[in-house]
């Protein structure tokens, strides 16, 4: 009785709209909704199920969303036209079942949904990260450059060449012999052959040699741009960018752990139970994903990061406490098609970064608690203030 | 060094030895080209230095190899990579019961902790348990991997279903024969265990339950029974006892439950503020154990002055309480201790215990007698709910022995090894061989194992499930931490499948479980089986409430007149008596597979690898005896030889022999053993009324002109009156709170303090706690990735142990006030022994972080002396500026160098997956040192930040723990943020007590220590302070001269 009660306030809530919908926990929607349903829906566009947007114009009313959301599998059955017709459009894949949502749950993210803004893309380091940091950069301006670097080159050559010939012209008009080029030609070879041209070209090679020895061997170990063939052909592109799907949905461990952990076949089984196909292999890549979970047998993925064992690195710490983006150091993986090492993972990366990053330690009880010295101070707060450069923070 | 060599094949085993195959040979011609490659001299040579030099570096600079990710193909849920998950079991090796916490990532256990919810030890852990979980790993090839069947002299494997479709027919022929079968085990504590024996003796009438322990403790039950009439081991409470007397008893080292004990008995030894008392021992004893080296008063006494000892203690005890005297000779004991324990006793009465280590038991009745008198039943010692670690069968072995002959089977479980550890190993031997199906569970093919027709081999206990009940009312779960490793099978479901039951080790010990919780469960608002399973498997435990009734006292059944009259007949005086006792961390030798026990050095002696022979000081003078001295002692007809130790303290015409060395079987450190790892000590145990005894009289001693060198990790007996420790007695100390304590220093400090404005971590070591038991070597051991060096690495000094516990002897009080250099260094020849652990000190100006030449080392801002490996080129300039010896440098590179100590744990895949993935593996000529955990302290500053604004933001006081800290039974070590003023760690600092190590060389340490407060006689106490403030006064004259 009381249910049924509460029920019918909750609906009659629920029918008068949007003004209303201010009344639902639009917060606690949304966090319901990035838990349960974002790795299939978006509200503005179709992922692996419809866009929700405007969904209070399609589907029938009586709380059919309730049934519909906690057991998509009897609303069909019973033979509800509208199931039928978004069962078929979306070749037969079945939604999963959220029996834990309760009425309220489900209201909340709809209330969520009906608020719906689109994010403005974030400035700063999603876009800067898109460029890798410290390699050579490529693309036609990288050409243009070097082309224009060529003819002046050039042209400087000529420029020079020009003016010897103008000199020795007029030293031979002003002491009254012959002009000739073998002159000239000779002159340049004196030039060529003198303890200065000499001396210099040899300190330029050698300084050049040196350089690209420090260099090279400042990069021995790492690995910066590496790109392993993966046993199986996983898009990041698709999965993370054209469906947005979370990171951490995938990625279980990145808030919690030390390791970010690879998901096991069970996560990708989550959707691929019911996407047999996809667009760039068919049924072969996600095959081997469903014949992997199927015999009980683990997919050896080629680990792309690698720190050398002397370095312990937690994901925990920087993601969750300290708020990075995956971006920062992973890059633009939602680009990626096959994906590779964006950043180098050397010490110095980390150190920069560390004398770098503002830390607010007022967003932290931890710091609020131990390193309240710095609160209420006006300069910045970086990692290297609380002790990030010490050796024991990576190292032990 | 002879090498081991270690086959897969016959094939391999018969082919020539590596080096005479002349193939072989010719791999690298190091003499061809030395003569014909090299004819033009330097120039050539530098040019090919030139060339390899180059090549080694192009060959540095090659890809780095593929490495792999590797999930699960289906998650657990319950665990996610990277985070320990934690799960409460027990350990019992046949000696000790400990509840532990065993804590595994991505599901392989990699360290034991303590369960501070259990009741028995409150989070204490003893070095074996710490240890056994590197047994789990055993090296591949030591551990039995599946059942195997005797061959000739070989064993092949065999499937279990062979097995299983064999031996139920011919135990079932031997039973229906009327042939007896024998079920051979060590003490069960387990409940589970003796349903399934239970039901195996159902099958099979004819089975009969032999128990046999390496080390028996009858008497202690036999006493009872005839006294009290009640046979069994009463439960024993330290902690409520104000005096102890203790007989021969190791009570904190190896005697019966020693974790439990020591953590009851520091209880009592605890100066607070608010009470300043500290409970009082007496401990008369012939060899230095580790209970005497704590005692407030050690007297030294021979084993056959015990008998008289006790009467004279009864005696003097009865007057006072008005019972029967008994004629008893005299003993001559050094000063009048017996009158002084015996008024001290009756003082404390009802909050008083005398303990008795020997097996005899008549002894053990003058004791329950002695007890009885001082009303101990009921207060210090429980027989209403007892102490059940030691449980009876059908027979005993020596019984058993005499029906081997018609036996059709006899069946022996792998915790026992009677073919090694029985006295008369050699009449066991050949009575099972004349038994026609011999089965052994062991794990490994040991001494027993090796004579059977079958190995069944038993799960690690880390692999099953079980309960115990060390006591009664106290119910103890085991459950699995990892799947088994091999094909393996428990003990208890083979036993039951061949009596005819096939069910899993689990439904069956759901079962007993639920049958046994039937009654409880009936009772109102108790909790439902499946509540209290959960509860239980959580907990580890679940402890029966107490129905609230005081015993009553129990009455006398008997005089304790015969075992007086039958005590001091049997007192043959000797010569040259020979004590046998355990080591701390060897035991009875069950897990004498382990290095990590071996590498523990004894807190005595401080040997590693080997036992010896204890011979008194003044004993060994006259005999012209050296440590190391090898000696000849025969009793009847065994003798073993071994270097000498002279051991201060040892009573004089007593030797003392460690038992559980000297095994030959099962395994790669025992077979190491096998060149000299000690020598076995059991055939000099002696029966005497049907039990054995562990000290005989009549032995002989004689030099045989060898000498060998011990590994010990110190040698320098004391501390040369220096300031390192620090200690006083209750009298003095309740007089002044900082009596021992006043040298204080006041230097200036020119450079300015690190700052640390975040955490300051911060250690206080309590003395009078700590009792030097090891085993947070152990714990720190598994933590770290401390690596095994060996025994010869040890006689070098280059221990690999981060914390190590010094132990100092105290010198002659005549040389200290004379300031004798020359005579400090000797010990006294009873002397009194202080335990210091020492680690590193973490000092705020760290003499090692300023001569590294590339800042290896170097300060942080909590204030840890942080070690950064990746960047040490190993000068060791650190390690010969440390003031405190606590820096260790790898040699070798150790984890992977089997010419070190032959092939152990660390060089197999297996072995190495006892590793703490989140501690860096040291590689050769890198500097090494405590770190204070440092891994530890990142987890919990990180688990703070991460649930921040939730449940805790910052690590509480007593959250983050040091692994020694850790597994502490006695709670000595109290770490944590010294910059939280309402700490425990900073209340100690500022503690009266509290002192730091070398105070004068103002090097600021972390690590603070607790003086020492002993509970001397007054007499004693104003005796020893004279002597102590003379050395202090002379100290002071030279500090300032």
């Amino acid at each position: 009785m009381n249910r049924t009660f509460t029920r019918g306030v909750l609906l009659s809530f629920l029918l008068l709209g949007t003004l209303l919908a201010q009344g639902q926990d639009v917060a606690a929607g949304e966090k319901l909704f990035n838990a349960n349903c974002k790795s299939c829906h978006a509200v503005d566009k179709k992922v692996i199920g419809p866009a929700l947007q405007g969904w209070k114009d399609r589907v029938p009313g009586d709380g059919w969303i309730y049934k519909w959301v906690r057991n998509s599998t009897e609303v069909i059955k019973s033979g509800d036209a509208y199931a039928n017709q978004i069962y078929k459009e979306y070749n037969g894949t079945l939604m999963t079942a959220f029996p834990q949502l309760s009425d309220g749950d489900i209201d909340n993210i709809m209330a969520w949904v009906d608020n719906y803004t689109p994010p403005t893309p974030p400035p700063g380091p999603a876009t800067a990260a898109t460029q890798p940091q410290g390699s050579i950069p490529t693309g036609p301006l990288y050409t243009g450059l070097v082309v224009l670097i060529g003819v002046l080159a050039l042209m400087s050559f000529a420029l020079i060449f020009l003016i010897v010939v103008v000199i020795h012209a007029v030293r031979a008009k002003e002491s009254g012999t012959s002009f000739s080029m073998p002159q000239v030609a000779g002159s340049f070879r004196k030039a060529a052959t003198s303890k200065f041209t000499l001396t210099t070209v040899t300190l330029l090679l050698v300084a050049g040699g040196l350089n690209y020895t420090v260099k090279t061997a400042r990069g021995v170990g790492l690995h910066q741009g590496y790109t392993p063939a993966q046993p199986v052909a996983f898009s990041h592109k698709i999965h993370a960018g054209q469906y947005g799907i979370s990171c951490n949905y995938c990625h279980t461990g990145v808030e919690k752990s030390k390791s970010a952990t690879i998901p096991g076949a069970n996560i990708c089984m989550n959707c691929h139970n019911y996407i047999e196909e996809g667009p760039n292999y068919g049924k072969v890549e996600i095959g081997k994903v469903r014949a992997a979970y199927e015999a009980n047998r683990r997919i050896e993925w080629v680990r792309i990061h690698n720190l050398p064992d002397l370095v312990y690195f937690n994901h925990a710490q920087h993601v969750k406490v300290g708020g990075v983006e995956c971006q920062e150091c992973h890059g633009p993986v939602e680009t990626m098609e096959v994906v590779y090492q964006f950043s180098d993972l050397s010490m110095g990366w980390c150190i920069t970064c560390h004398r770098e990053k503002q830390v607010d330690v007022t967003k932290n009880d931890y710091y609020l608690k131990v390193h309240n010295e710095y609160v209420g101070k006006e300069t910045a707060v970086t990692v290297s203030d609380l002790g990030g450069l010490e050796c024991a923070k990576c190292h032990y | 060094m002879r090498e081991n060599r270690y086959w897969q094949t016959p094939e391999q085993l018969h082919a020539a030895p590596a080096g005479t195959d002349p193939k072989q040979e010719r791999d690298i011609p190091v003499d061809e080209l030395l003569e014909n490659a090299l004819p033009s001299g330097r120039r050539d040579f530098l040019k090919m230095m030139g060339f390899g030099l180059s090549a080694a570096v192009l060959a540095a600079c090659q890809k780095a190899p593929v490495k792999y990710a590797l999930p699960y193909v289906k998650n657990p849920t319950d665990l996610v990579p990277g985070i320990p998950n934690f799960y409460a079991t027990g350990f019992y090796d046949g000696q000790e019961f400990s509840s532990i916490l065993v804590k595994t990532r991505e599901g392989r256990p990699i360290k034991v902790e303590g369960n501070k919810l259990s009741p028995l030890h409150k989070g204490g852990v003893g070095a074996r348990a710490h240890a056994s979980i590197l047994s789990l790993y055993d090296n591949s090839d030591a551990r039995l991997r599946q059942p195997a069947e005797a061959n000739g002299d070989q064993f092949v494997p065999v499937a279990w279903d062979k097995l299983d479709g064999t031996v139920p027919g011919k135990l079932a022929e031997a039973a229906n024969a009327g042939k007896p079968i024998y079920l051979i085990t060590g003490s069960v504590i387990s409940p589970m265990r003796m349903a399934a024996i239970a039901a195996f003796k159902a099958k099979y009438p004819t089975a009969q339950h032999v128990v046999y322990d390496a080390i028996n403790y009858d008497a202690i039950a036999q006493a009872h029974e005839t006294l009290l009439g009640k046979r069994a081991m009463p439960a024993y409470r330290f902690d409520k006892a104000q005096v102890v007397a203790s007989f021969n008893c190791d009570f904190l080292g190896t005697w019966l439950s020693p974790t439990e004990f020591t953590r009851q008995w520091t209880s009592t030894r605890k100066v607070t503020d608010t009470n300043p008392t500290v409970s009082r021992l007496y401990q008369f004893e012939a060899q230095m154990s580790l209970t005497g080296a704590n005692a407030d008063h050690r007297i030294p006494m021979k084993p056959s002055q015990e008998a008289a000892a006790l009467v004279a203690l009864y005696n003097s005890i009865a007057a006072r309480a008005r019972q029967d005297i008994y004629n008893a000779p005299k003993v001559e004991l050094a000063g009048n201790f017996i009158e002084k324990a015996s008024l001290d006793l009756w003082e404390a009465r009802g909050k008083a215990l005398v303990v008795s280590g020997t097996n005899d038991a008549n002894i053990q009745q003058i004791v329950v007698a002695i007890n009885w008198m001082l009303e101990a039943y009921g207060a210090t010692l429980d027989l209403e709910r007892p102490c059940l670690l030691r449980s009876r069968g059908d027979s005993t072995l020596e019984a058993a022995l005499a029906g081997f002959a018609g036996a059709g089977a006899v069946l022996i479980h792998g915790g026992t090894n009677p073919a090694y550890s029985h006295p008369t190993a050699e009449a066991f031997t050949s009575a099972l061989a004349k038994v026609p199906l011999r089965i052994s569970f062991s794990s490994y093919l040991d001494d027993t194992a090796a004579l059977c027709t079958h190995v069944a081999p038993d799960h690690h206990y880390l692999e099953s499930w079980g309960d115990a009940q060390p006591y009664a009312g106290q119910y103890f779960l085991q459950q699995p931490t990892i799947q088994p490793l091999f094909k393996t099978r428990q003990f208890e479901e083979t036993l039951l499948l061949w009596a005819g039951v096939k069910t899993t080790a689990f439904d069956f010990l759901r079962a007993q479980f639920a049958q046994a919780h039937k009654a409880l469960a009936d009772k109102k608002d108790a909790p439902s089986v499946d509540q209290l399973w959960m509860q239980s498997l959580h907990d580890g435990f679940y402890v029966h409430p107490s129905d609230g009734k005081s015993a009553d006292a129990p009455k006398l059944a008997a005089s304790v007149a015969p075992a007086v009259a039958a005590a001091t007949q049997a007192i043959k005086p000797a010569e040259l008596e020979v004590v046998l006792y355990q080591k701390v961390a060897i035991g009875d030798g069950t897990l004498t597979n382990n290095p990590w026990l071996h590498e523990l050095p004894d807190p005595i002696s401080k040997a590693v690898w080997d036992n010896y022979v204890a011979v008194n000081p003044v004993d060994a003078q006259a005999k012209g005896i050296k440590t190391g001295t090898h000696v000849k002692v025969t009793l009847g007809s065994y003798s073993v030889e071994l270097p000498a130790y002279v051991q201060p303290g040892q009573a004089r015409g007593t030797v003392a022999i460690a038992l559980g060395y000297g095994r030959t079987k099962g395994g790669k450190v025992v077979e190491y053993s096998g060149k000299g790892l000690g020598k076995n000590a059991y055939p000099f145990v002696t029966f005497a009324g049907g039990l054995p005894r562990y000290s005989a009289t009549g032995a002989t001693l004689e030099l045989t002109g060898g000498f060998t060198e011990l590994a010990l990790s110190q040698r320098h007996p004391t501390s040369m009156g220096r300031d390192i420790i620090r200690e006083t007695t209750l009298s003095e100390y309740r007089k002044n709170p900082k009596a021992a304590n006043e040298h204080q220093v006041h230097i200036v400090q020119v450079f300015p303090q690190h700052p640390k404005n975040g955490h300051w971590w911060a250690m206080a070591i309590d003395l009078n706690a700590c009792t030097g038991c090891g085993a947070c070597v152990v714990s720190c051991v598994a933590e770290n990735n401390i690596a095994v060096v060996g025994r010869n690495e040890v006689k070098r000094s280059r221990e690999m142990h981060w914390l190590r516990i010094d132990r100092y002897y105290s010198t002659n009080p005549e040389a200290l006030e004379k300031q004798d250099l020359k005579a400090m260094e000797l010990p006294e020849e009873y002397p009194q022994v202080i335990f210091q652990p020492m680690l590193c000190q973490q000092c705020d100006n760290a003499p090692c972080e300023t001569v590294c030449p590339v800042l290896a080392t170097t300060h942080s801002s909590e204030g840890l002396n942080q070690m950064t490996y990746n960047r040490c080129i190993g000068t060791r300039y650190c390690a010969n500026n440390c003031p405190y010896k606590v820096r260790r440098f790898n040699w070798f590179n150790y984890w992977n160098d089997k010419t070190l100590y032959g092939d152990l744990y660390s060089h197999s895949e297996m072995g190495r997956l006892v590793l703490n993935p989140d501690v860096t593996v040291r590689f050769r000529g890198v500097m090494e040192k405590c770190s204070f955990c440092v891994q530890r302290l990142q987890d919990a500053k990180l688990r703070a930040k991460v649930n921040a604004n939730s449940t805790f933001a910052k690590p509480e006081d007593g959250e983050v723990k040091t692994a020694c800290q850790q597994s502490c039974p006695t709670g000595a070590i109290v770490f944590g943020d010294f910059n939280d003023p309402e700490s425990e760690v900073s209340k100690l600092i500022r503690h009266e007590r509290s002192y730091k190590a070398l105070e004068d060389i103002k090097v600021l340490p972390n690590v603070q220590y607790m003086t020492l407060v002993r509970n001397r006689t007054e007499a004693e106490a104003a005796s020893r302070a004279r002597t102590q403030k003379g050395a202090e006064t002379h100290a002071a004259a030279d500090h300032h001269g």
